[in-house]
């Protein structure tokens, strides 16, 4: 998984929006939320961040696949989620401007 | 060996067709109100029975925070609020944990079975809410009561369709018998008034278009009712301690299983119930004076339940009054048993008979007292309730008065 730039945390308007997310399944303060913060030390319960990916996915209009060699456990840090959700929306942001460019082709 | 203790009802909670809480199903049982009406809950176009016995106006969020809300199926739902009326009522306050118990008839989740497959076979939904597993789950409402009051005993559900709530609350008898906990809440929950699952109900043939009017020579089938009632169960001497109220005391349980057909009654295998759950509480028959019938309202049903009657109790079944509360509850299904079980309980604490609603014409099949029509006053001291499910398997609870 990439790391993620402390500096994308407050950069990119769409990490801002995970985190907003995040903040409100699990109830933990948003200033928290650290790429490096331990989700286990921060007491995000299973069934919060099961919520949490759900409404990211219902915000973003993205399947978020699971982890697969980690699936019950995927993330360990908020870093490892965002970066996951990054990586799910710039493919997608990549189809579609794959498929943008073969309607104007065709 | 352990001594036997005894074990006393010292808490009832229960929501049904008749009303919100206890107070208002023991106002309509006394009252021979019945709860079967047109569903209104759900749409019907495609129902061939659209009447049952609905609970009218139940408003979740007034009693659970947002939050909670959607990992709670209505099934739970019900079933929670009934376990907080039971706790509230009896004042419990569970000292060890680790010696109460949580033991309901297992009922899975029909509102988010139904809405979830409804969404994705019907609107090719993509996805389906990540809490449907957990709101399903056939255990969600003993979890949820466990979770909610901090039980830590053995915590679990029973399956056996329409007996599962009693064999239920049987074995949290013999567990506070056997000494094993102290203290449980037992009984069950059902909301299963969704569209696939009463369609299922059509193709069985057994439900009645509108009125459930059990022993009754015009009787048309059962109507499918939605409830829960719970329980508090107290070792005797643990309730006496604390001078909880005692409605009344648990006094035998018996199951037996017909190994017959599979959706018909067997009047053999009901009377080796009824008879296990008499030697269970070393009564004999002639001791019972109030039997609560499971009374479905079918014609295969009620006329074999009064032949296994005979069998057990020879010609005291023609004067012996045998109610059945369907007809004012509905078939409440995996909370049948709980429901009807917390109906004789109080009608051994207030001496009354709960009545037979809706009855027309005696049926030469069926002569027996049915206090048909008007609740009545009666001394009665030991009753029992009667489940017999589909699968032929039998659960039989005697209550003695406190």
């Amino acid at each position: 998984m990439a790391e993620l730039a402390e500096a994308a945390f407050d950069s990119d308007p769409r990490i801002a929006r995970i985190l907003d997310i995040f903040a409100k399944e699990t109830r933990i303060n948003r200033e928290a939320l650290r790429p490096g913060a331990d989700l286990s030390d921060l007491g995000v319960e299973s069934i919060d961040l099961t919520m949490a990916v759900f409404e990211i996915e219902t915000t973003f209009g993205v399947d978020i696949p699971v982890v697969a060699d980690r699936a019950g456990a995927e993330f360990s840090t908020v870093g490892d989620l965002v970066s996951h959700v990054i990586a799910v929306l710039d493919q997608a942001d990549a189809a579609q401007a794959e498929m943008k460019a073969a309607g104007a082709a065709g | 060996m352990t001594v036997p203790r005894r074990v006393a009802i010292t808490g009832l909670g229960a929501i049904s067709a008749l009303g919100q809480d206890l107070a208002a199903l023991w106002a309509g049982v006394t009252q021979a109100r019945c709860g079967i009406r047109p569903i209104a809950n759900i749409p019907t176009d495609r129902l061939l029975v659209t009447h049952a016995a609905e609970i009218v106006g139940f408003d979740p969020a007034a009693h659970f925070v947002e939050r909670r809300l959607p990992m709670l199926d209505r099934t739970s739902q019900l079933a929670l609020v009934a376990a907080r009326e039971a706790l509230a009522r009896c004042g419990l306050r569970i000292a060890d944990p680790t010696r109460a118990s949580v033991i309901l008839g297992a009922a899975i989740g029909q509102e988010t079975f139904d809405a979830a497959y409804k969404a994705l076979y019907g609107e090719n939904a993509r996805r389906l809410h990540p809490m449907t597993v957990p709101r399903i789950m056939p255990n969600a409402p003993a979890s949820q009561i466990s979770m909610e009051f901090g039980i830590q005993g053995p915590c679990f559900s029973t399956a056996s369709a329409c007996a599962s709530s009693a064999h239920a609350v049987g074995l949290a008898f013999q567990m506070i018998r056997g000494g094993l906990i102290d203290s449980a809440l037992t009984g069950g929950s059902d909301a299963s008034i969704v569209v696939g699952f009463l369609k299922a109900w059509d193709a069985l043939r057994v439900l009645s278009p509108a009125a459930c009017r059990p022993f009754s020579l015009d009787r048309t089938g059962l109507v499918i009712g939605e409830a829960a009632a719970i329980l508090v169960l107290e070792a005797w001497d643990h309730a006496v301690a604390r001078n909880a109220p005692i409605i009344a005391e648990v006094a035998g349980f018996g199951m037996s299983a017909d190994a017959g057909e599979l959706t018909a009654p067997d009047a053999n295998g009901a009377a080796r119930a009824m008879r296990a759950a008499l030697a269970d509480a070393r009564l004999a028959p002639g001791d019972v004076d109030y039997v609560n019938a499971h009374g479905t309202g079918t014609r295969l049903n009620d006329k074999t339940e009064v032949a296994a009657l005979r069998k057990v109790f020879g010609s005291q079944t023609d004067r012996m009054p045998i109610s059945s509360s369907k007809s004012m509850v509905g078939h409440c299904l995996n909370a049948g048993g709980a429901i009807e079980l917390a109906i004789t309980a109080l009608a051994l604490r207030h001496g009354v008979l709960p009545p037979t609603a809706g009855f027309n014409h005696p049926d030469p099949d069926c002569p027996i007292d049915c206090v048909p029509n008007e609740a009545r006053a009666a001394k009665i001291c030991v009753a029992m309730s009667n489940s017999f499910a589909f699968g032929g398997l039998n659960a039989v609870l005697l209550l003695r008065k406190a």
